[in-house]
């Protein structure tokens, strides 16, 4: 197999017109990229195939384990991680006490050029040059592949996904299953193209190239990178959850290991830990377990033959004390990433993750990406949802995203950012219906139009605005010749 | 007992049969139904969109106009849980309304909750009778009302009837008040592909207790040339019990 | 290095971001405490060894029991319908030790010394991999990986093949069982790393098709040995 230096230039993943799918231009605006997604029937039915059966796996095995007990297993866990945030100063302390005396590096990051400057200098330091890395968002947030490369380090992804992505110059659209968005056909021409494998599109022998291609990597590496599910405060302990092995192998093979967790990882103890594990693969991917569960607490002990003499935690803040400040927004961070509720979300099934525009896709992504990267940049997001409570259903630590979606809405609203003529708009449709006879009225007036543009079913084909996007889809319902109030009016006595 | 009755706007606007089908059921069982005159919208589609003050108006309206109600009895379930939900959030602040919200929320039912767990309805008894091929489209907000397949079960209790499980049945309609207006791109996908289900199932009515998602579901149906028919549980009931002739 | 964020400068973010100034008075923080009967699957009463057997079989791990008599012969037999010829060993996982020298001599299987190799040379050539267990989880068909001076990590993961041998005592009921085992060790007792297994390695990336034996064993063999 051929070494190909290109594939280290991943991360300027672009859309067609040539803009980055996951920092893009601000604001950003998700019509464009939802009407490509929507009309790609190839993307829409892989990507619901992929997102129903995990929902209803999910179910499935909650219902089969925890059965009624499963909504008292979710607000407790959402209560363990509440109170954990609410007291986050009194954990980060303790974990960082505990963390230290098992002989791990704490470093701390406020934003993303801080933690990847930590983690460059880092490697630098101790002359690192071959890095494997297994998944973290933390690392997508911060951009840190390009900051690695930019100090000639070569870095390469080790999750099937995210190494078939890197490898193909693209980037994640899924929490959890980064490459849903991708096909055996896309996989199997990309390692032809890129590793000079031989063309198969057989699953089986695709992931069998690239396990051998990347043990040499392990075996190279000097520098292992990953992010973190959990970290135990009581124990100082490190917790990465994987199917595949890769992250044991990132922390395991190379003398070096990185960890990029954000502040909100924090739970208080190893009983607490129990809870979670219970939740996450359940929720993710509707298995018992992830496969791996690597608890980490310190670098190799002198007597140990194998793991890593340097372990590294880099704390990344990264607008996280921004949310932890929102009394009301603060409850996202309680999120353990599992993308239950992508999963089960009809408008991701339809519009699938990079029409987000941002590292995290949605419904959780609708609330923290406005939240980390500015209302103003995202207003778009919070308001591409129906509100179908499917999400919320879905939250292992029960936040409540429908009542945050709506919360950001009231605050575009508030800050102008949803529109004079919005605005103006349901001021005259709240004034109509401050009174019975200014509502009536209202009805008189339109009902009269609407009919009269109504075929003889009663259907208007063709809306005028606002209302011109719901034609442009399906046809309006006229109002009714007499409405129930008139009836009531002509048949009973007390109106 | 005497029961007020919660139109909702849509209901009131696009689908009085519904309203009719409801007071001739809930008479038919024995109550009183009365219709305030004040009543006009919940607020939902103020609070949803963000107009957050303007909902909390129309919320207090609600409540004053429903204060003298006993029990309160709406056919569409996002109205309902609009109160259920949102109400204690909205008016928590204004000490004149905080207890009467609690008050207002605990009389409020939606039409097909009220059958099953107030009135513990058994459609068999009452020799309800309905012969046709009928779907079920699950209204996303009777999640926030706890509700999973009582409207299933009366179905299943109507002799002649045959019911087919819609696929995906939990999958949201797309309608989403101002969303479908603001993304139609997304709805209009969301509404084609419960259209393609109801089609699958060959039924030829499908049953929807919203007035939102009757609208979106029953526009699609109707853009596509579909001879499926939409209907209100609450009709389908007091056709089958003589109450309404069958308008299909 | 350059200068950057401190200790306390975060911390002190973190504590503005809440509204306080000054430090929570440890006594007074109290987490949720986890109630066994929300977040419970098994007890002590149900049987583990079958629960485990079940669950394990169930996550894809491959479960063969033998007595402990027999476990020299069981494991020997195993060793040769996998056609294993390098064998990384962990220290004390099989007590007869001469027994199987002997054994392994007879039939050519290599059993290099891993130790003191921190780049897993041996575990790269190996066949399989033969370890004992910290703990096994019966309600989801766990298996827990101490790594320490006896026990390379590279042995549960490097090889195309795991082999863990499981005894009653190993297992415990419930996860909740084991995690509460780590709260009552000191911190500075821990082990640098502990690794919960509940299958072989695997992945669904490509179009959700299962394929097993990723990064780490595409096999794992849990050998029960149950009088």
């Amino acid at each position: 197999m051929t070494t190909t230096e290109h594939h280290t230039s991943a991360s300027v993943s672009l859309t067609r017109e040539g803009e980055s799918i996951l920092f893009p231009s601000l604001p950003y605006h998700m019509h464009d990229r939802n009407r490509r997604a929507v009309h790609n029937d190839k993307l829409i039915a892989a990507v619901e195939v992929a997102t129903l059966a995990k929902d209803v796996g999910r179910k499935k095995i909650f219902a089969d384990t925890f059965g009624p007990r499963y909504d008292s297993l979710r607000t407790l866990a959402g209560q363990i991680k509440q109170h954990t945030l609410d007291h986050l100063d009194h954990y980060l302390e303790q974990f960082i006490d505990r963390a230290e005396a098992n002989g791990v590096r704490v470093h701390f990051a406020a934003d993303a050029r801080e933690a990847n400057a930590i983690c460059v200098e880092i490697a630098q330091h101790e002359k690192c040059t071959a890095c494997v890395k297994s998944k973290s968002m933390v690392t997508e947030e911060t951009h840190l592949l390009p900051a690695l490369e930019a100090v000639g380090i070569e870095t390469l992804e080790t999750d099937l996904g995210e190494f078939i992505l890197q490898i193909d110059h693209d980037v994640p659209s899924h929490i959890v299953t980064p490459m849903i968005h991708k096909d055996r056909y896309d996989t199997a021409a990309a390692f032809q193209r890129e590793l000079g494998a031989p063309y198969t599109t057989d699953p089986q022998q695709l992931t069998r190239i690239a396990r051998e291609y990347l043990r040499d990597k392990y075996r190279k590496a000097d520098l292992g990178i990953s992010g973190g599910n959990f970290l135990v405060a009581d124990s100082g302990s490190l917790v990465i959850c994987t199917n595949e092995g890769n992250a044991t192998f990132c922390v395991t093979a190379p003398r070096v290991h990185i960890a990029f967790v954000g502040i909100e990882k924090l739970i208080p103890s190893a009983e607490h830990l129990a809870v979670f594990l219970k939740l996450l693969a359940r929720s993710s991917t509707a298995q018992p377990m992830t496969i791996y569960t690597d608890i980490i607490s310190g670098p190799k002990r002198p007597a140990d033959s194998d793991g890593p003499e340097q372990v590294h935690i880099i704390l990344v803040d990264n607008g996280r004390t921004k949310i932890l400040a929102d009394e009301k927004m603060r409850e996202t961070l309680r999120c353990i990433r599992c993308g239950a509720c992508l999963n089960a979300c009809p408008v991701y099934r339809k519009v699938t993750g990079h029409s987000y525009g941002a590292v995290y896709s949605g419904p959780i992504g609708a609330l923290i990406t406005p939240m980390f990267r500015g209302l103003r940049n995202y207003k778009d997001l919070p308001y591409a949802s129906s509100l179908c409570g499917a999400c919320g259903e879905a939250c292992p630590v029960k936040i409540d995203i429908p009542r945050l979606l709506i919360e950001l809405r009231s605050r575009a609203v508030k800050t102008g950012l949803a529109g004079r003529v919005e605005k103006l708009a349901f001021d005259a449709y709240s004034a109509s219906l401050k009174h019975a006879w200014t509502y009536r009225l209202a009805n008189a007036l339109s009902g009269p139009v609407l009919r009269a543009m109504a075929d003889h079913d009663g259907y208007i084909s063709k809306a005028p605005p606002p209302f011109g996007g719901w034609t442009d889809e399906r046809d309006l319902p006229a109002p009714a010749e007499q409405s129930f109030r008139g009836w009531w009016k002509q048949n009973r006595r007390n109106l | 007992m005497k029961i007020s009755l919660f139109i909702t706007c849509l209901t009131d606007t696009y689908y009085p049969r519904v309203g009719r089908a409801v007071v001739a059921i809930l008479e038919h069982l024995g109550h009183e139904v009365v219709f305030p005159a004040g009543q006009t919208c919940c607020g939902q589609p103020m609070f949803n969109t963000g107009y957050h003050e303007q909902a909390a108006d129309l919320a207090r309206r609600m409540i004053d106009v429903f204060d003298d109600a006993d029990v309160v009895v709406t056919p569409s379930g996002s109205c309902a849980a609009m109160i259920h939900e949102y109400y204690p959030q909205l008016l928590h602040n204004d000490p004149a309304y905080a207890e009467r919200t609690h008050a207002f929320i605990h009389k409020t039912h939606e039409f097909v909750e009220f059958l099953t767990n107030v009135e513990k309805i058994d459609l068999r008894a009452l020799r309800c009778k309905w012969p046709g091929h009928v779907t079920y489209h699950y209204s996303c907000h009777l999640r926030a009302l706890g509700m999973t397949d009582e409207a299933v079960r009366l179905l299943q209790q109507i002799n002649g009837i045959q019911f087919t499980p819609l696929k995906k049945t939990e999958q949201c309609c797309g309608f989403g008040g101002t969303f479908a207006v603001k993304y139609p791109e997304i709805s209009g996908a969301m509404v084609r592909d419960k259209t393609a289900c109801i089609a699958q199932t060959r039924a030829d009515t499908v049953i929807c207790n919203d007035g939102g998602c009757a609208m979106n579901i029953a526009g699609a149906l109707h853009r596509e040339g579909s001879e499926v028919k939409l209907k209100h549980l609450a009709e389908l009931i007091a056709e089958g019990l003589g109450l309404l002739e069958n308008d299909v | 290095m350059n200068q950057h964020t401190t200790r306390s400068q975060f911390i002190a973010n973190v504590r503005a971001a809440l509204g306080r100034s000054l430090p929570l008075v440890s006594a007074d923080v109290t987490p949720p405490a986890v109630d066994d009967a929300v977040a419970r699957l098994t007890s002590s009463g149900d049987d583990l060894v079958e629960t485990f057997a079940a669950r394990a079989a169930s996550v894809g791990m491959d479960v063969r029991r033998c007595p402990p008599e027999a476990l020299t012969k069981t494991l020997i037999q195993l060793l040769d319908e996998l056609h294993v010829t390098k064998l990384v060993i962990a220290v004390g996982s099989v007590p007869q030790a001469t027994e199987f020298s002997e054994a392994f001599r007879r039939r050519n299987i290599a059993v290099p010394d891993w130790r003191g190799d921190r780049a897993m040379a041996a575990d790269f050539e190996a066949d399989a991999g033969l370890t004992d267990v910290a703990a096994a989880i019966a309600e989801t068909g766990s298996i827990v990986y101490r790594g320490d001076a006896g026990h390379g990590r590279g042995l549960m993961l490097v090889p195309p093949v795991h082999i863990a041998i499981v005894r009653p005592a190993d297992i415990v009921p419930d996860l909740l069982d084991w995690t509460r085992r780590i709260d009552d060790v000191h911190h500075t007792q821990l082990p640098a790393a502990q690794t919960i297994i509940t299958g072989p390695s695997k992945t669904a990336d490509i179009e959700g098709v299962l394929v097993t034996g990723v990064h780490g064993p595409g096999k794992v063999v849990v050998l029960l040995v149950n009088p």
